[in-house]
Order: C-alpha cells, then structure tokens, then sequence
C-alpha cells in the first residue's frame, strides 16, 4: 500500500499544509486583484506567494543545508515545500532509492524573456530545474518531470506510485509547483479563459478561471516498510485518460474523464466516498464537462467541491495541493465549500458542496483535466491504524 | 518485461528510418526543419490537412507515429486500451521561443492557435485525435535519452493499467533539429 508520510503546500495562504488547511476553513483567499501584472494591459485576479516571505523561510532552509546558489522563485517554492515535507519522517535524500517528480507545466519559463544571467542555463529547462531542486537535498538520481498541463499534479502521483510499487525506489518525493509569469498569463488571457473577479467553480455566474502560484508536495512511501505511520492517507488507485477530442476544449461528452473515473473506481461503490474534489476550473466548458463525466459515472449523489476559489488554478501544483487540503479535511470529518459558488450552473444535478458539511466516510475523488484531452482521477483512502 | 516492441521509427539528421530501413534521406538538402518534415508528409501520401497547423514537435510526432499505424491499424475505432507514453528533454522550447516573441512589451499580440503549443502534452493530444487512443496518455521530460529508464516508465504503466499497446518514444524537437525514436508496443499475452 502507498502512503503519504509527509506534505507541504507553499501558496499564498501560508507556508505549510496546516496553516492553509486553517485558511481553507476559515474561508480566507489568496486571490488578489492585479491592476497590471506583469506590465500586461488587461486586469487579473491571481494568488502570489510573497516573495520576501519566501525569501525568510529559505533563508533559514538554505543555511541548514549549507547551500548558498541563487534558486530562482519556483525553485524556492519548491525547496521550501520538501523540506518542511521531510521534517516529517526519516528520508534520507542521499539515498539513491530516493528520486524526485516534479510536476510543473512551465517550471522557470520566465527566464526565456529575461535578460539577465543570475542564474545557470541548466534552471531554464525543465529537467535542469528538477535536477536543482534534487541536488539542493544532496539527492543524486535523476528526477522526473511529468509536464501534462493542468494534470500533472495527479500525473505525477500516478507515476511516483507506480514506481514505489515496483520497488526500484522506497521513496518519491513528487512536487509539484508554478508560478506566476507573464508567458503564462497572457497565453490565458488570449484564450478569454480568465475571469476579472474571483472565480466560481460551477456557478451560474462563473466568468473563468483566476491563476495563482504554488508548490506542493507528497512524500510516497510503502507502508510495509513505514510502520511507523499513524492515520496515514493511502493513493488507492490513479488512472489517466484522453478524450481523443479537441487539443485546447473539453469533451462535450467527458468521455475521458469518465473513462479515467471508471477505470480508478473499479471494485469501489458510490457510497463508500466522501466526497469529489472536481478541477472546478471556473470556466463554463470545463465544470459542464465535469458534471456530464460524474452524472455518467453514476456519482451524482456524491458531494462534490471544487477549491479553486481560495487560490485560484496553480497548474502544476494544483493536483497535489488540493488533494492535501481534501485529505485533511477529510481526516477531521469535514468537507469544505466550494468558495465563489451559489447557484448550480451546470446541467446535469450534482451534489456541490455549499456549505461545510460532515462525513464519516474514508475515501475521496481528485479530479483534474486539461490541454491535450487529458484527464487524471485518483482515489486516496484514510487508514485509521489502532496500533 | 510485459511488453514487446512491435516496430519503430526514428527520425534524426533529415533522415526518416523506419525499423532498420531508412526510408527518406535529406541530409543533403539545404532545407528547414519545416521543409524537411512537410517533404516527408508528401512522399508518404498522407491526407491530414491539420498537420499544416501543428507545430514542429507535433509535426514531428505525427509523422512517425503515421509509419508505426500504416499496416492493418483501424484509426476509427476509439480505443481506450491503447495509450501514449511519450519523453523528451526540452519540453516544448520551439514554440515557447515563439510565442515569447509574441508577447514582448513593445509588441504584445499573443495567439491562443501558438499559445497551446507551449505545453509538451499536446502532441499527444493530436495523436490521439488522429489515431482515436482514449487511455493514458502521459509527457515525461527527462535530462537525457535514456532507453532502460524509457523502458522502466513503460513497464510501470502496463503493470498498472488495462493498456494492450501504446505509442510510445522519445520526441526531441528544437534549434532546427528533430531527435525521434517513437515505437509501438503491445503487452505480452503472459501478461494479459
């Protein structure tokens, strides 16, 4: 079985996963609104981690580690989340049965239009960022970055499962994370896919989506090797699908998603889950698309919530970040409200979480979809050990 | 190992291979990497007017997955046991170089049509539009061409899916060069 023995989210809502569960509940955002940012012409609303808080904390991190390299934001993000992550448990990063994943769609791209040189050429590719963020720990083996747009976060939970579960590694250390750039929001912007006030996942109203930064991470282990593990959140099962529809639009029919539930929740009953943590994007395709995969999954008694309200999409982040905030709530019985939601605006009935609510129930739904037709689901389950 | 290689088809220095067979040399042509991929879209007689609108690294994906689905492979089926694993190291530089020259503060015009190209993943999207593949699809970017750890990847997915094939490979796609080595593997009967 494999298990989550430590998380982090650094986003604008604080700097570890209790301070922005807390956040969560008390209904705070991390949305703000951007007159200019990036000097583009059209207003945003978007979630920005502070960068001098950001500085403060791997400050303290950088000296522990005895690592003085200038890290770009990102890459900050990044460190900041795994070592709060490790801080809880005993992995040893030197260890080459240790391997990172990082999830990112655009990881530093703002270096492409930059002049300046502070950093080296390795920090604008993809891999080369990886490779930073995993020599930091003094991890030597090379990490893995699954880019599959706004499913990389799940992607790469899926990819990291599977390789514990061949037991070529004990341990992956998957983040994911994003930042806010002006490559990326202007590409949004020419889609018409953002909304110029906070979003509301499956409102009536809901105008697009709000971009926001973010890292997150998941340390996966095996159980049997960590007994030590109490009330530990297990990954169940993932599973990935493409729609084979449109490159930039959602299935009208949700076939891949519905084919990526139906494969994941296989010899599991509608009754047995909590709740569905949709992608609840905030854009009129997308949570219509949603709510057709879910009504044809037959899950349209299950609560669904969506959280992209608080700090808006954080791309790569987002699959592992909301699946931490849904976890925690979760083990306190709680499902929380879908911020920016009144009144339904899609087609088919579903359950949307309005108000928080109470559950007795151990399992959960992450959702995610994306450009490239992809989807990715995975069921995460709590274990109450009495040991 | 749970699946086999059934053929492939790599595509480096203006030369287009199919299996042992080199099957288009070019190398001797002064030509763009454009020129080079639509010359190889003529001379295998394909009629899939959105290739015109790809970009290269779709272009260039495109191509040698049509060479690996030209024999006895029903493109009008929807498969949802059939996927694509897909790596390669520079993510996708090309259009992100592009597009960046859309979006400079003197100039600001950028294009939702360029946009969507800067993200890896959607050359699979293509794929599996042309080619009705509704399984996993999945982008890795890795440092390097790494065959065994390719193969590893794979392994993984088949033992952890429904897939009975998939498209899968390395797709290199930038500076004017294109460094592709895609190929089609089904899983072994033992392990079905």
């Amino acid at each position: 079985m494999i298990v989550v023995t430590g998380n982090n989210i650094v986003s604008a809502l604080g700097f570890t996963s209790e301070e922005n569960y807390l956040n969560f509940k008390r209904g705070k955002s991390g949305l703000r609104f951007h007159k200019s940012l990036f000097h583009l012409e059209e207003p945003v609303v978007a979630s920005a981690v502070n960068s001098r808080l950001l500085n403060l904390h791997f400050t303290k991190i950088a000296e522990a580690y005895n690592n003085h390299k200038n890290y770009t934001h990102l890459e900050k993000m990044a460190i900041v989340s795994i070592a709060d992550a490790l801080k809880q448990n005993k992995v040893d990063m030197k260890s080459n049965k240790v391997q990172l994943f990082l999830s990112t769609t655009k990881g530093n791209i703002f270096l492409l239009g930059s002049k300046y040189s502070r950093y080296p050429s390795s920090a604008s590719t993809l891999a080369g960022t990886a490779k930073r963020i995993a020599r930091f720990f003094g991890n030597g083996t090379e990490p893995i970055v699954i880019s599959n747009a706004c499913t990389s976060g799940i992607c790469a939970l899926v990819a990291a499962r599977r390789a514990v579960m061949s037991k070529r590694i004990d341990t992956a250390v998957v983040v994911g994370a994003d930042m806010l750039s002006r490559f990326v929001t202007s590409g949004f912007q020419s889609f018409k896919a953002l909304s110029s006030e906070p979003c509301k996942p499956f409102d009536k109203e809901r105008k697009g989506l709000n971009l926001g930064e973010a890292a997150a991470t998941m340390i996966l282990q095996n159980k049997r090797e960590n007994k030590t593990v109490k009330n530990s959140v297990c990954l169940e099962a993932g599973a990935v699908s493409n729609d084979a529809n449109h490159i930039s639009g959602p299935s009208r029919t949700g076939e891949g998603l519905f084919l990526a539930l139906k494969s994941c929740l296989q010899g599991f009953k509608s009754e047995q889950i909590a709740v569905v943590n949709a992608h609840g994007t905030a854009t009129v395709y997308n949570d219509e698309m949603e709510s057709i995969a879910l009504t044809r999954a037959g899950l349209t008694k299950v609560p669904v919530n969506a959280l992209k309200g608080y700090l808006g999409h954080t791309l790569g982040a987002a699959g592992i970040l909301e699946s931490i905030i849904t976890m925690r709530s979760l083990c306190e019985g709680l499902l929380l409200p879908t911020k920016g939601y009144n009144v339904s605006g899609v087609t088919y009935p579903i359950d949307i979480v309005k108000e928080p609510r109470h559950t007795d129930k151990s399992y959960a739904v992450k959702m995610l979809s994306g450009f490239g037709g992809c989807n990715a689901v995975m069921l995460f389950s709590i274990h109450h050990d009495t040991k | 190992m749970n699946v086999h290689i059934v053929n492939s088809c790599q595509i480096f220095d203006r030369k287009f291979q199919y299996g042992e067979k080199i099957l288009i040399d070019r190398s001797n042509e002064q030509e763009s990497l454009t020129e080079f991929l639509s010359a190889i879209y003529r001379e295998m007689n394909l009629d899939y007017p959105k290739f015109f609108k790809m970009d290269l690294l779709c272009k260039a994906g495109f191509l040698a997955s049509e060479a690996l689905t030209n024999r006895n492979f029903d493109k009008t089926t929807q498969k949802a046991d059939m996927g694509l694993i897909l790596f390669n190291s520079v993510s996708s530089i090309d259009t992100d170089e592009k597009y960046q020259q859309t979006i400079r503060k003197e100039e600001c015009f950028p294009s939702p049509a360029l946009f969507v190209y800067t993200l890896p993943n959607i050359v699979t999207g293509e794929l599996a539009i042309r080619n009705k593949i509704l399984g996993e699809s999945m982008f890795y970017v890795l440092e390097k061409y790494d065959l065994d750890r390719i193969m590893e990847i794979i392994t993984d997915t088949f033992n952890d899916s429904t897939l009975c094939s998939a498209l899968c490979g390395w797709l290199d796609v930038a500076y004017e060069k294109a460094n592709v080595h895609m190929f089609l593997v089904e899983r072994n009967r033992l392990f079905r």
